[in-house]
């Protein structure tokens, strides 16, 4: 159909005029034709009832078509037009126009009646339309659900009390009541966003119900304003946004033909003002009420309601109802539509130099210019929507995510980019200009994407990390025993030579009894002996000495029955074990030489990375590691940044973990291959160990905390960047 | 033996809707199409060569055959081709066999290979390239006649009614001896004695016949607008004559074999046919005098600033001080325009298309004027691949009458389109669509895309011995219409027979006349020397003729040489200038050296030729003028390729835009589609 809009349809004469000329056609009965005023001028618009199309002309099409009765000729009237309205009146080409897109519909009667073969066909069309709607052009398939028009008809008198101007006060009232509320506890505003922003699974919970409530509020709105103001809607139902989001939807179409445009504006803002008044009493009672649930559920209905209507309810560029709103108000229809002729025309024209090409009609200065401005605004903005919403789902469902991604890349940037080769290659317009067409179109890419590619951006790679402690100590018992107590909880801070904890051995206790007494025993025997024979003596002194050192001995063993601190630093257990494995032990035997735990020492932390292999290849190609600039963030102080040298790169690189903590089934970031042991666990891929210093610690800096490191590659410009990456992923995989 | 269709045979295949693309391909899809064209074009497998083979074993054994057992062996492939949708493989190979002896025994010629496995890519409703001279007449008939067999009638379309007559009283006695009558449509046959022709089994005719007798038969009875009303119809009115299938000329479309098929299918699809009557009264608008007001106007418009005349594209546009200066010039009580045409829109419309008529369409080149039978000068388009005269047509919407008042004749009435189809549309109705051509190769992508239609290349039978010269380049027109004397006089000299072809009428004539300054005689055929062309064509070929021809020479025209001018060195074609496409280049010289015979080619280029300025690229040009001699022929033959690439595909888009219009109305109408 696209092809067809840009035809030229402003030759007086048409070679096709026999095929209409001749014949006596008739609008038919059940075509509604209604006068509009938009903006300045007056335009009709016919509706056909059984398919619920529009088609919009002009006051002259208007004119022309009122002299179709079914007895003159489509030529007479044509002549007729001519004597009237001279240079104004419709070219034959616009006359077939209409006539056949009327006939498409329809709604003209010919001659002869509508065999039951064409009506078939028709049906068949419309069918088609529908189905394709329900489908989902743009993966938005309709669900229609209920038909909502016999309730509202009963209530209708209800309807139009609530469209009321005395609702209309009230209302604003009440939302600058709760406005006036909302200001007052700013602060406390402030702190409610900074709890919803962390989302928890309760949060996200909520919040999709909210927003379901609302847009079902919203929807009946439009319902509810379409039959204040005498308009029909016969359907509410579901969208599907990406065959995932249920998004409700009301039809609420036939407000189209309203004649006035305030009613018609009023139908588009019905949903907001419905949502508006939950939103307000919400505010009430956030404000004033007392229960922390629902006084976090009425925040989240304001935040909801807010950031809906204001990104987009009543954001013009996107097509929801600020849209018609100001299409509405601006007397300008069919924007998207046109500001993206008017730019494909300025663009024909100017850049492309097409001195014949043919915009849009517009009416005014003012309307060129809003669909310029228009067309300008929007289309990044759905640009920006669309990828934002592309980024939502692909980081919410990790594997549907992927094909939401794909599927909607595709729709959103390979069609559109496939569509402009395809126009620039084979549009019959740009014969002549194709060159040009080209060669602007090339150097404008050239332009946006040439410093992009070609100007040297530092190349950043990220990589998960830990901090650890750059040294550490064991703890080992020195001698058998139970141990009796742990003097230091683990975790807490010891001293250097401090007590971490003591052992007790009851034999070697009485060993030192034993040993107490034969000492006693050496000592008398040695006094007594003072007084005898020398030979006496010098044997007595001889077993003192000996008993002394026994004695002495044992002392020592017990001594050593106490664990002491290396060095300081902070008691933590073994590789591989739990603080509670510790406290297990105490009670326990303990060999000599058993390892009880360690003291690590924080006086000196590194921060371990596991740079992936394909990013190792970037960052330290082409650069010493000492001219590598490092950033880390830790985990636990998240708003701080620091710099860090590169210490240490490991030689080799392995796909095992630093550290536990970074697997992917410890809740790291890093992909643990899921063939590998659970003992052991191996990365997917493999992966460098680089040790990094934090040049000024933070107190936050505490073994075992997780990081993130950034490292500067090289000045790399961007095509050389995707060049490589592109040579990286083809490299060692065969494709035929 | 059937003799007229019955009825129930007119009605039903009338009303059968064949299946027909509702829209044209668009983007991609037509992108898409046209690659998928240009992939599946092929040349002849094994296979089919093993086929061929078999079926010339298979005639070879029934040269033994007497009468009465050839006429058994025909009447029983008949009969099973009149029952079955297909035959099959053992079948078609005695069916062939059957031509291929029939052909022997009447006309006395032996099918080669080449012209079976002709025959056979034709049978499949594929399109069969085979080089000038290689007997594709005869081919045609072993296709044609398995199509007369079934009993629905088939179509042999030409180009123009000398060659449909020439052809069909070559092999008329070949299908007799198959038990199939021939007829051929002429230009002013009557509505009977026509009708007569499509109840044969074969009928040839040139495709606007064909074509035109579907609009006319869409006129005089209209189709109901449904299979039930028409039937209904028809018992209801079964003894009148005025039941629709006694109005009706035709048959039905069943099966068509297109000779020149890229001619028909392509060149001539550029503008739709249309049956245009004189305007009744009250249709229409009193138009007869603003021509001469536009006209006026228009010649008081400067070009650049008032105007600008793209010729690539073929279109004029006004600046807006031409706009402006126009509305002073209206609002001058003076000349002012009929009422009618007042206002600025139409006004503007006039005027362009009054400097469309001065300034992008040339006399003696897109158009001539000549002497009706009546004395008085017309104005007659001149199609521009073929050379001919487009007899009977106009150009739409007051252009025709804007020319004629630029030449200073009396402008003919204003007609209006009664019934119009376009050629893409008028031919993808048939169910079994087959076409040969010696040029399909380039036109494959096209082919397809519009009539689904796959070209199939069939190798020559004998080597072509014709010597392709390379083009001789000039920087100047002058300088090249110079050499072309010199260049005539040396192979005539040598007794070679010369055909100089040209592409404007206006190049023909300017050549003779320099020619007969140099002293070399010639005779010239073109648009205005249609009634001679057979004479004409028939003396090209004796030793010493010079003949000097626009592109009419380049189709079907067969120049037979003498004795002398063969040992002279045979047919020596000389091309004055390049044509926009390479197909007629081919055409033209593809008159020599047919079947094995000797020739020469060759080809002049001036770089100020018309198709070179209008569409070379000027950095091209500007390289083949500056560059050295040495470099300037390959340089040259680029910016040819180029420019022949360009120009094609611009010809080729305009008729995709005519079939889209076509398509549209007919999408928005279709009941009272006619």
């Amino acid at each position: 159909m696209a092809g067809r809009r840009g035809r030229d349809i402003a030759t007086t004469f048409s070679d096709l005029w026999y095929r209409v000329g001749p014949t006596r056609p008739a609008l038919s009965v059940h075509a509604r034709v209604v006068r509009q005023y938009y903006g300045p001028s007056v335009t009709y618009i016919v509706e056909d009832p059984a398919s619920g199309q529009f088609y919009r002309m002009s006051e002259s099409a208007h004119f022309f078509l009122g002299m179709l009765d079914g007895k003159t000729t489509v030529d007479q009237a044509w002549q007729a037009c001519n004597d009237q309205l001279g240079d104004a009146a419709p070219t034959q080409r616009e006359v077939i126009e209409l006539l056949s897109r009327l006939q498409m519909f329809g709604l003209m009667l010919g001659e002869s009646a509508l065999d039951a073969e064409m009506l078939e066909q028709r049906l068949h069309k419309a069918r088609q339309q529908r189905l394709r709607k329900r489908t989902g052009r743009w993966m938005f398939p309709h669900v229609p659900l209920v038909n909502p028009e016999p309730v509202l008809r009963r209530h209708a008198s209800l309807c139009r009390a609530l469209f009321s101007p005395a609702a209309g006060v009230l209302w604003a009232i009440l939302v600058l009541v709760a406005l006036g509320l909302v200001i007052a506890n700013t602060g406390r505003f402030g702190d409610a966003l900074n709890h919803v922003a962390q989302l928890s699974p309760t949060t996200i919970a909520t919040l999709g119900i909210v927003f379901i409530v609302l847009r079902i509020l919203h929807e009946l709105g439009h319902a509810v304003a379409c039959k204040a103001f005498g308009g029909r809607s016969t359907e509410i139902g579901v969208i599907l946004i990406a065959y995932v989001l249920p998004l409700p939807y009301c039809d609420a179409s036939s407000a189209w033909l309203f004649p006035k445009i305030w009613p018609r504006v009023a139908v588009s803002l019905g949903g907001i003002f419905a949502e508006s008044v939950l939103a307000a009493l919400a505010a009430l009672y956030w404000a004033l009420g007392s229960d922390p649930t629902w006084t976090s559920i009425a925040y989240q209905v304001m935040l909801v309601s807010g950031v809906s209507t204001l990104l987009f309810n009543l954001n013009p560029l996107l097509r929801y109802d600020g849209y018609y709103i100001l299409s509405d108000l601006a007397g300008v229809h069919n924007l998207t539509q046109r500001s993206r002729e008017m730019l494909k025309y300025l663009l024909e024209r100017y850049a492309f130099g097409l001195k014949g090409a043919r915009g849009p009609s517009y009416r005014s200065a003012f309307e060129a210019w809003l669909l310029v401005v228009y067309g300008l605004l929007a289309m990044p903005y759905r640009i920006f929507i669309a990828i934002a919403i592309l980024l939502l789902i692909s980081s919410q469902y990790l594997t549907l995510g992927v094909v939401i991604a794909v599927v909607m890349g595709a729709l959103w940037l390979v069609y559109p980019i496939l569509k402009s080769i395809g126009y620039l290659a084979s549009e019959s317009r740009l014969e002549g200009h194709r060159a040009r067409a080209w060669g602007v179109t090339l150097a404008a890419l050239a332009i946006v994407l040439g410093p992009v590619m070609l100007a040297p951006l530092p190349t950043p790679a990220y990589a998960a990390a830990t901090v650890e402690p750059a040294r550490m100590a064991g703890l080992r018992t020195l001698e058998d025993g139970w141990l009796a107590e742990l003097l230091i909880e683990p975790g807490q801070a010891v001293e250097a030579g401090q007590v971490v904890a003591r052992l007790e051995n009851l034999a070697l206790r009485a060993e030192l009894e034993l040993m107490q007494a034969r000492l006693a025993q050496a000592q008398t025997q040695y006094r007594a002996s003072l007084t005898g024979q020398p030979a006496e003596m010098e044997e007595y002194s001889q077993a003192l000495l000996l008993a002394t050192e026994q004695y002495e001995r044992v002392r020592r063993r017990i001594a050593d029955l106490v664990v002491v601190a290396p060095v300081s630093g902070r008691l933590s257990p073994l590789q591989g074990q739990a603080s509670s494995d510790m406290l297990a032990m105490v009670g326990g035997f303990l060999r000599r030489g058993t390892a009880l735990g360690m003291v690590i020492s924080e006086q000196e932390l590194v921060v371990r990375a596991m740079v992936p292999d394909r990013d190792h290849a970037f960052v330290f190609r082409g650069q010493d590691a000492g001219d590598v600039r490092a950033r880390v963030r830790l985990a636990n102080e998240p708003g701080r940044v620091v710099d860090a040298d590169v210490l240490t790169i490991a030689p080799i690189g392995s796909r095992d973990f630093s550290s536990q903590a970074l697997s992917s089934q410890a809740g790291g970031s890093v992909m643990a291959d899921p063939r590998s042991s659970s003992e052991r666990p191996m990365a997917l891929t493999p992966s460098f160990v680089i040790d990094l210093r934090l040049i000024e610690a933070p107190t936050a800096a505490v073994s075992g905390v997780r990081a993130s490191v950034r490292l500067d590659g090289p000045r790399l410009p961007l095509g050389v960047r995707w060049w490589r990456r592109a040579s990286q992923f083809f490299e060692g995989r065969t494709w035929w | 033996m059937v003799v007229g269709a019955s009825p129930a045979q007119r009605l039903w295949p009338a009303l059968a809707r064949t299946e027909q693309r509702e829209e044209p391909l668009e983007g991609l899809d037509r992108i898409a199409a046209g690659l998928q064209g240009r992939f599946i074009r092929r040349r002849v497998n094994e296979r089919e060569r093993q086929f061929a083979t078999g079926i010339l074993q298979v005639s070879e054994a029934m040269r033994d055959f007497t009468e009465a057992q050839f006429d058994e062996r025909v009447l029983a492939i008949r009969e099973r081709a009149h029952r079955v949708a297909r035959l099959d493989p053992e079948a078609l190979r005695e069916a062939m066999a059957l031509g291929v002896e029939a052909i022997r025994r009447t006309i006395g010629l032996r099918l080669y290979p080449e012209q079976v496995l002709g025959a056979l890519v034709l049978h499949r409703g594929e399109v069969a390239e085979m080089a000038t001279g290689e007997g594709k007449t005869v081919t045609a008939i072993l296709p044609a006649a398995l199509a007369g067999w079934t009993g629905q009638g088939v179509h042999v379309a030409t180009v123009n009614d000398y060659l449909a007559k020439r052809d069909a009283a070559l092999c008329e006695p070949a299908y007799a001896r198959l038990g199939l009558r021939v007829a051929v449509l002429q230009e002013g046959m009557k509505r009977g004695e026509r009708r007569r022709a499509y109840d044969a089994d074969v009928t040839y005719g040139a495709d606007k016949h064909f074509i035109f007798d579907f609009l006319r038969d869409r006129l005089e009875a209209p189709l109901a607008p449904s299979v039930v009303s028409s039937v209904l119809d028809e018992v209801t009115h079964a003894d009148e004559r005025s039941a629709w299938t006694g109005l009706v000329v035709q048959r039905g479309l069943h099966s068509a074999i297109i000779d020149e098929a890229d001619s028909v299918l392509i060149d001539e699809a550029a503008t739709p046919a249309i049956i245009a009557l004189p305007a009744p009264d009250g249709m229409g608008v009193d138009t007869m005098d603003h021509f001469a007001a536009g006209l006026g106007l228009a010649r008081e418009l400067e070009e650049t600033r008032h105007y600008i005349a793209d010729a690539r594209a073929h279109r004029v546009s006004l600046t807006r001080a031409g706009r402006e200066r126009l509305a002073e010039m209206a609002a001058d009580p003076v000349r002012c325009l009929p009422p009618f045409w007042a206002g600025p829109r139409r006004r503007e419309e006039l005027v362009v298309q009054a400097l469309n008529a001065l300034v992008l369409h040339r006399r003696d080149d897109d158009y001539i004027v000549r002497k009706d039978a009546q004395g008085k000068h017309e104005v007659v388009i001149v199609d521009r691949s073929t050379g001919r005269v487009l007899e009977g047509r106009q150009w739409q919407l007051g252009l025709h009458q804007a020319v004629e008042v630029k030449e200073g004749i009396e402008p003919s009435e204003r007609r209006h389109t009664a019934a119009r189809v376009s050629y893409q549309r008028y031919f993808a109705r048939y169910r079994k669509l087959a076409g040969m051509t010696g040029t399909g190769w380039e036109v494959a992508p096209e082919l397809w895309r519009t009539y689904g239609l796959r070209v199939v290349r069939v190798p020559t039978h004998r080597p072509i011995a014709r010597i392709e010269r390379p083009d001789r380049v000039f920087a100047k027109e002058e300088e090249k219409f110079k050499a072309v004397a010199d260049t005539v006089r040396r192979a005539h000299q040598k007794g070679q027979p010369v055909l100089v072809g040209t592409r404007a009428v206006r190049d023909s004539e300017h050549v003779a006349q320099l020619l007969a300054e140099h002293g070399l005689v010639c005779k010239v055929l073109n648009a205005r020397h249609e009634a001679e062309e057979a004479a004409i064509i028939e003396r090209a070929g004796a030793a010493g003729a010079i003949t000097v021809a626009t592109s009419m020479a380049g189709r079907g025209t067969d120049i037979k040489l003498d004795d002398a001018a063969r040992r002279a060195g045979g047919l020596f074609v000389l091309a004055v200038e390049r044509h926009h496409e390479r197909r007629v280049d081919r055409q033209l010289f593809g008159r020599s050296g047919r079947q094995g015979d000797v020739g020469e080619a060759a080809a002049l280029v001036a770089l100020d030729d018309e198709m070179l300025v209008r569409y070379g690229l000027p950095p091209l040009r500007w390289l083949a003028k500056v560059c050295p001699p040495a470099l300037r022929v390959p340089l040259t033959r680029l910016l040819v390729r180029q420019s022949q690439h360009a120009a094609t595909r611009r010809w080729m888009l305009m008729r995709e835009e005519a079939g889209k219009i076509d398509a549209w109305v007919d999408l928005a109408f279709h009941q009272q589609s006619r």
